[in-house]
């Protein structure tokens, strides 16, 4: 116990005390600046970046800063950084063969931020899942679905995979399946389908629509009949010009036809014999 | 018929007052803490007919009417309605596509549909600003990708003087277009930035902008804009009735002439 107590008397020389305040005072002011830094700098370059280059602007200039703190403040308490760093080299080693996933979603999400495919707020889709983007992080992309579900996506599996931004232009164009039947004049149903599109508000003027007769089918002549729109009222025009369709259809008389099959039962059409069997 | 449908009017507390203007039916209900607007358009974008603070006793809109209401501690008996242009700009192509050879210029009139804005208060204080028909919506650039969103109006721009009947709900301006460029200029369609001009109105109540000035000087699509200080002779003796949305800056360069869409 005397023994103890005359090691702690030691350590806490003077000198030791001085320099643990000094590293303590280094270390609190030395976050309170990098915090300051690190957010200034982000109100400065909000303006010219995107949100997520401003973010790990940040985060990147904090934690260096923060290195730099705790390197002055080891030195202050004494510590020798090469036996420090020789430690932090074999480790590093060791880590980097154990976090080979991390490490390429890392890399990868930072090509992601310098390409910028996407930014928050879009919508995209990727590997059949559709979400706007909540934020591109390090490692990975989170997303919200449209029925309110939090999708994580690996940055590697974005970067691997094709990756459709719905939201990046402002407008986009629908295309409409449709068909008529055989007896139809088709001068007269795309009369009818531009006449449509043009009392729709929401249908662009230009790029004026598209028709485009695809083929006769097996029970309808098929076309298709493209609008286009702004990206917001994309869901509303979908909607409603489908509805529109039908309704201008029905006015005109022009048949949506189902699908139809006709028997022979050879050269000449007889009636088909029937016998009714009753329960015995 | 009236001259003008815009200018300051009284509207007694619990009483309700309509106007028609052109296609737009508006109803305005004064209450002792808040406005009720109701609108109605009808299909006609040329309709002419015009009624002023007529009153009613009941808003006779139909299922598709717009409704709003706007609250104040106590509202203030009068309601300013003022004529304005459209919040984009409008796009306008010629009957039939015009050639312009270099160094030739021509005029152009055609008419756009003009907005409507409610104001009440003391100060005056704007309840709504909203289209008395609201044209259709286009894109106007060289392809999907680059480009505006502006409106299409359904009038052809023409190179005679226009029929000067009146339209409550149009207001009508002259574009010079003028080729310096090298090449001749293909007139398809034309933006014209209604957002930098104001709205006179001459003695028979009909408005005009003031003239407008396209220079084509190097690049096919691109104009040097110019805005003249009043509208053009034709339209008769004019006094400012509203200034423009946004100011026209020093220099204006601006994607004005479309060639077919691509």
């Amino acid at each position: 116990m005397a023994e103890w107590s005359s090691s702690l008397t030691e350590f806490m020389s003077l000198e030791r005390a001085l320099a643990l305040t000094r590293a303590i005072i280094i270390l609190m002011v030395g976050m309170v600046m990098a915090r300051s830094v690190s957010t200034g700098v982000e109100r400065l370059a909000k303006k010219r970046m995107t949100l997520q280059q401003t973010m790990l602007l940040r985060k990147v200039l904090f934690y260096s800063l923060t290195v730099l703190v705790l390197v002055t403040v080891l030195r202050e308490l004494g510590f020798k950084l090469s036996v420090l760093l020789g430690a932090a080299g074999i480790l590093t080693v060791a880590l980097g063969f154990a976090s080979q996933t991390s490490a390429s979603n890392l890399i990868s999400g930072l090509f992601l931020i310098v390409e910028s495919p996407f930014k928050i707020g879009d919508i995209i889709t990727i590997d059949g899942t559709t979400g706007e983007v909540l934020s591109i992080d390090l490692l990975s992309v989170k997303i919200r679905t449209f029925n309110n579900l939090y999708v994580r996506i690996p940055n590697e599996n974005i970067i691997k995979s094709k990756t459709t931004t719905l939201t990046r232009f402002p407008i986009r164009r629908i295309d409409l399946q449709l068909g008529v039947a055989y007896k139809e004049k088709i001068a007269r149903v795309k009369k009818v389908l531009f006449k449509v599109a043009d009392k729709n508000p929401l249908c662009l003027d230009e790029p004026k629509p598209l028709f485009i007769f695809t083929g006769f089918g097996d029970s309808a002549l098929t076309f298709q009949f493209s609008v286009w729109t702004r990206r917001e009222n994309f869901l509303d025009l979908r909607n409603m010009i489908y509805e529109e369709i039908k309704v201008a259809f029905d006015e005109e008389g022009i048949e949506i036809p189902f699908p139809h099959r006709t028997l022979y039962t050879g050269s000449i059409t007889d009636p088909f014999p029937v016998r009714v069997v009753t329960a015995s | 018929m009236p001259s003008k449908w815009w200018g300051k009017y009284d509207v007694p507390q619990d009483e309700i007052r309509k106007w028609r203007i052109g296609p737009t039916t508006l109803w305005i209900c004064r209450r002792l803490s808040e406005w009720q607007i109701s609108t109605e358009t009808n299909d006609d974008p040329f309709d002419r007919s015009m009624e002023n603070c007529v009153p009613a006793q009941r808003i006779e809109a139909g299922p598709e009417a717009q409704s709003s209401r706007y609250g104040f501690l106590a509202t203030t008996k009068h309601i300013d309605l003022l004529p304005a242009l459209a919040d984009r700009p409008i796009v306008t192509s010629p009957e039939t596509l015009l050639y312009l050879a270099s160094g030739e210029e021509i005029t152009l009139y055609f008419s756009t549909p003009l907005w409507i804005k409610l104001r009440s208060g003391d100060p005056l204080k704007e309840l709504c600003d909203m289209p008395l028909f609201k044209p259709s919506d286009t894109w106007f650039g060289p392809s999907t990708i680059e480009g505006e969103m502006c409106y299409a109006t359904r009038s052809s721009a023409r190179t005679t003087v226009p029929d000067l009947t009146l339209r409550p709900h149009r207001a009508y301006t002259s574009v010079l277009c003028r080729n310096q460029g090298t090449g001749k200029l293909g007139l398809s369609r034309l933006k014209v930035p209604v957002v930098h001009l104001s709205l006179y109105a001459n003695e028979e109540g009909q408005l005009w902008t003031e003239t407008l000035t396209l220079n084509r000087e190097e690049d096919e699509e691109l104009a040097a804009v110019q805005v003249g200080a009043a509208p053009p002779p034709e339209s008769g003796a004019t006094a400012l009735v509203s200034d423009p949305r946004k100011q026209m800056p020093e220099r204006l360069i601006t994607r004005a002439f479309g060639a077919i869409f691509r």
